[in-house]
């Protein structure tokens, strides 16, 4: 119940907040520019245009996630609402969760909308969006949103203030999408050659950016592309059994950083 | 009971088998009957020999007596053996030559023609193994179709100028060397024929100058699953079995194999579900035109050949269109290879030593990998449309090569180079260059730059492919080429024509794509509505 009362109030505080529609107005910007890429070329299955769709969407989605999501939680301490929230019986986790909620439902309502202004602009403009190619595009950012709201949580849980949640979603945001693979490259050169490709998988559950990734490609067909090291990964991700595991990763990786966040949350 | 005393095994299916097969049991007979007459190699397999203790304490009046005995009784013996291998033959023969008359006649036809003679074979169903010896023209009426239940191949043309036409080899045999047709003539031709094989389709041995048109060979052996039972030595003992239960996986053979085989022409041909769709080793000038192979492993595998010419042919969905290896002065025009992707090793057309070839005008699309070239050289490259493959380029080792006028197209990566150089690369359009045409003759004054950076790191460290096209992975990429001239690269793009545009751009208005937009604005709207209202 209180997990209901405290989403309704995010949803409310969400939508008040300036930020959000500034990042709406981005992502709108962003979701025209992305049909105007497509409509230039080919967009069924994995191609160039597809991949670099992915990739914008890699960049812009987690950092509005994280700095968005993080700002909000930062903003309960600074403006003591927190202290006022506290004098109720209320449980930190269910706090939580009800932040999570609400952030999940502002944010993907922004996204919606980025999406329904460039699948109409699509009508008008004569160069549309297929359907397929819209809904691929808003479940995969939804599943980033929802997967690095979960980090936002923890920032927002340990940081006290928005400057401090500020340097810490930017530093995790190039951490994850852009540096990852030139600090992976630079740490695996110092393991034993057998391990670095053991540890490279183990290292992927660890980053949403990069499993979300690679379990779209590989839903798009484009999975031989990883190479004959991954084959069997591929082809069992791209079963039945791999739509099932997904979920469940996904649901694991925000259970365990909502679990951090309480954690961190509490301690301070 | 007849049987028991017929020791060939062969002869219980020959009563119903045709005439060949009758004829290979018959062979055993003399040599029954030769045993017959001399039992006493065999003697102590027979009852009577029960008296032999009795022989070593008795007299020599005793021994004669026994002997006299045993002669008696042998000639009783083989006087009823006598008449029971006449009556078995007779068995034999009888109800064997009623089917013979119908069914094994294609052989008795053939050897019945004289050469040169056109023979007309009436539909119907008939039995392998057959060979051809002489020139003939053999022409199928209606349905023809020739099964195979012995353990050669189905259908063998030992001769020149035959023609066969419009018949249908179903072969059931598994891991046999031999095809399910083997040519080893000169100047045949083959024509609307079809092969249904668990191996190989059609082998061509030291063949020259035959035409193959309109063949179709569709490979029957299933892909395998995970269980892999069976091997060789279970292969030789189910064969001996009276019942063979078979437990051997089935090897999947090639298409159409040429070994040793030169000049011969390949028309229209149709290959599915085979190991390597056309084989060709060490043959020499060739000419495979409009053929098509679909689901097989290498659509087109030229192995140590030389003047081979692939025109127009179609490759779908195999693990590798084409696969060129220490191959010189090939020709390679006006061939499609699609959607060779679903394979990690999978390309549209590959080429390992290849020497001194032509690559123009094909349409490669929708490969993991278009266009791989390693350690070859002498190869022009032109004319060719590479469009939403994965990779659309791979060069590796490869230096002397000429690269023209060919189109990049929505290729995820356009093209990726490593350890190679080359004469000439100009003029090419890259749908994802940054160009810049000042003196506006079409052709951009920045040159188009093959990253080295991806290949170089994978080649090393294979597990690193899992970062292709990370957000990351193109950033340090970036980082890495600017500035560094590669040495691969086009100093001539060519600028986005209107030709090139109009090829690419689809432009559809889509309703269900403003429909769903429109729910999804409506509803994020009213959401927002909703939720700043509510208190």
């Amino acid at each position: 119940m209180h997990i209901n009362l405290i989403a309704k109030r995010e949803v409310k505080v969400g939508f008040r907040n300036p930020w959000s529609y500034s990042f709406m107005a981005l992502f709108s910007l962003f979701s025209l520019g992305l049909l105007i890429i497509q409509s230039q070329s080919y967009m069924e299955g994995y191609t160039y245009t597809t991949g670099t769709m992915l990739n914008l969407i890699l960049y812009l989605l987690p950092l509005m996630t994280m700095l968005l999501s993080s700002f909000s939680l930062t903003a309960e301490k600074e403006e003591g609402n927190w202290q006022l929230l506290s004098t109720y019986a209320l449980t930190t986790s269910s706090f939580l969760t009800g932040k999570y909620v609400g952030q999940a439902l502002v944010l993907i309502a922004i996204v919606c909308f980025g999406y329904g202004i460039s699948g109409v602009a699509g009508l008008v403009l004569g160069k549309s969006f297929a359907v397929s190619t819209l809904l691929f595009l808003l479940v995969f950012s939804i599943c980033l949103i929802l997967l690095f709201l979960g980090i936002a949580m923890v920032i927002g849980a340990l940081c006290r203030n928005r400057w401090q949640a500020l340097t810490m979603g930017v530093s995790i945001w190039f951490f994850y999408i852009l540096a990852w693979p030139t600090l992976l490259i630079s740490v695996l050169s110092f393991v034993p050659y057998t391990w670095i490709k053991p540890l490279l998988q183990i290292v992927t559950f660890f980053n949403p950016a990069e499993f979300v990734r690679i379990y779209s490609v590989t839903r798009l067909g484009g999975g031989a592309i990883f190479g004959p090291e991954y084959y069997k990964w591929i082809y069992w991700m791209d079963s039945a059994l791999g739509d099932v595991c997904f979920v469940a990763l996904c649901l694991l990786w925000v259970g365990a950083t909502l679990w951090i966040a309480a954690r961190a949350w509490e301690r301070r | 009971m007849k049987n028991a005393f017929f020791p060939t095994s062969s002869t219980k299916p020959a009563c119903r088998k045709s005439l060949p097969v009758l004829i290979k049991s018959l062979r055993f007979l003399p040599r029954f009957i030769a045993r017959l007459s001399h039992p006493q190699k065999k003697r102590d397999c027979y009852p009577e020999c029960s008296w032999q203790p009795s022989l070593q304490k008795s007299s020599r009046a005793l021994i004669t007596k026994g002997e006299s005995t045993l002669t008696r009784t042998r000639k009783n013996q083989i006087a009823f053996r006598l008449l029971l291998t006449s009556s078995l033959a007779l068995a034999l023969i009888l109800p064997a030559a009623y089917p013979a008359q119908a069914e094994a006649s294609l052989q008795a036809l053939i050897d019945q023609a004289a050469p040169g003679d056109t023979v007309t074979i009436p539909e119907g169903k008939y039995e392998g193994p057959i060979r051809i010896t002489k020139p003939l023209k053999l022409l199928a009426q209606g349905k023809v179709r020739l099964t195979n239940p012995s353990e050669e191949a189905a259908l063998t043309i030992a001769a020149d100028d035959v023609t066969l036409q419009g018949i249908t080899v179903l072969d059931s045999r598994i891991n046999s060397d031999d095809a399910s047709i083997i040519v080893s003539g000169n100047r045949n031709l083959l024509e609307k024929v079809t092969v249904e094989t668990m191996g190989t389709g059609i082998q061509l041995r030291g063949a020259n100058a035959n035409t193959l048109r309109n063949v179709s060979v569709i490979g029957k052996v299933k892909d395998r699953g995970s269980t892999s039972a069976g091997h060789d030595h279970s292969a030789h003992l189910s064969k001996s079995a009276s019942k063979p239960k078979v437990t051997v996986q089935a090897q999947k053979g090639n298409g159409i194999d040429l070994y040793d085989s030169h000049d011969n022409h390949l028309i229209d041909n149709q290959v599915t579900n085979v190991f390597d769709g056309i084989y060709l080793e060490k043959s020499t000038g060739n000419e495979l035109t409009q053929n098509r192979v679909e689901k097989s492993r290498y659509g087109y595998h030229l192995m140590g050949t030389t003047q081979t010419s692939l025109k127009n042919n179609t490759g779908i969905e195999n693990v590798t269109g084409a696969m060129l290896m220490e191959t010189a002065n090939a020709t390679v025009v006006g061939n499609r290879f699609l959607k060779q992707q679903q394979n990690p090793n999978s390309q549209g057309i590959l080429l390992y030593d290849v020497k001194n070839s032509l690559l123009a005008d094909n349409r490669i699309e929708g490969n993991r990998v278009g266009l791989y070239l390693e350690r070859s050289s002498g190869i022009t490259v032109t004319g060719n449309r590479l469009s939403l493959n994965f990779v659309g380029m791979q060069l590796t080792a490869s230096t002397g090569n000429t690269w023209t006028n060919n189109q990049f197209i929505s290729n995820v990566i356009a093209a990726q180079a490593q350890n190679s150089e080359t004469d000439n690369l100009n003029g090419n359009y890259w749908d994802n260059l940054l160009g810049l045409d000042v003196d506006g003759d079409h052709k951009s004054d920045l040159p188009y730059e093959m990253n080295p950076f991806y290949l170089g790191l994978t080649d090393a460290i294979p597990a690193y492919q899992l970062f292709f096209q990370s957000p990351g992975f193109v950033f340090l990429e970036n980082l890495f080429t600017s500035g560094t001239g590669s040495p691969i690269r086009d100093e001539t793009p060519l600028m986005p024509t209107a030709n090139v545009v109009s090829a690419e751009s689809q432009t559809n208005s889509n309703w269900g794509a403003a429909i769903l937009g429109l729910i999804l604005l409506a509803g994020s709207c009213t959401f927002i509505y909703v939720g700043v209202k509510k208190s």
